[in-house]
């Protein structure tokens, strides 16, 4: 086995191809372990319920946005990729808008002011409906529409649904995940 | 809500939900599938002909809290 103390030191001082000298054992702590920084930035993620489970039973639009949900649209702004999830079970077909705010024209965030990005009559049918609104990485599936525009800065996102016929059943849930 | 809505939650929690071809109870699902009881108590209001206007989980939290199923 060798032995330590017959083996000479080795110099720590290293030359970068700048010419600068470094020495790579200012990166050793007093125990023998090396010292790391650890560097990035965090990435943070956030699921809002924009509809609790609704029983509409009325005709005519109905809209549910971020900022009714409680967001500032400070918050909203710090978001840069969304994605909406839909459950609806009403028996009734409606129409489904998704907007962002325009905010030269409602400076307050106004929900379904503004910008319409997406728009189906089709989506909401009668019975269970699962349906997913994303900016496009893995939107393959029928039940799988992309938006674009859902991987952009906005200040409100609002979901209006607008039924000719009064649901006598069911309920819609309406879930955004957002991430910076 | 309607006077009746305690007696809807009550019927609710006991029946089954038909998801995706899977009967569920009610009762063991709702917290995380909070539609399951939503949709129940419409069923039980349409069926005893209990008037009733838009409502959603959130006005039912209250009535479960007073129930002792939500903390």
């Amino acid at each position: 086995m060798a032995d330590i103390t017959q083996m000479a030191a080795r110099s720590g001082k290293l030359i970068r191809s700048d010419n600068t000298i470094v020495n790579e054992a200012d990166g050793i702590n007093d125990d023998g372990s090396r010292r790391v920084q650890l560097t990035g930035s965090i990435v943070r993620n956030n699921v809002v319920t924009i509809a609790n489970s609704v029983a509409i039973t009325t005709t005519g639009y109905k809209t549910f946005s971020l900022i009714d949900a409680g967001l500032t649209q400070d918050e909203i702004r710090r978001y840069k990729n969304f994605k909406i999830s839909v459950f609806d079970t009403h028996n009734q077909p409606a129409t489904l808008e998704i907007y962002t705010t325009n905010l030269s024209l409602a400076p307050n965030g106004s929900p379904a002011t503004g910008a319409l990005i997406y728009k189906s009559d089709q989506d909401i049918t009668n019975g269970n409906n699962y349906l997913a609104y994303c900016s496009g990485q893995g939107g393959t599936g029928a039940s799988i529409k992309v938006i674009p525009s859902l991987r952009d800065i906005h200040s409100n996102i609002s979901v209006r649904l607008n039924f000719s016929v009064a649901p006598t059943s069911g309920s819609i849930t309406i879930k955004v995940e957002m991430q910076e | 809500m309607p006077e009746e809505t305690q007696q809807a939650i009550e019927w609710a929690l006991q029946q089954e939900y038909e998801i995706e071809s899977d009967l569920v109870k009610v009762s063991e699902v709702f917290e995380y599938m909070p539609f399951t009881v939503v949709d129940k108590v419409r069923e039980y209001f349409n069926e005893n002909n209990i008037e009733y206007s838009t409502f959603s989980y959130d006005d039912l939290i209250p009535y479960l809290k007073d129930m002792g199923l939500l903390n």
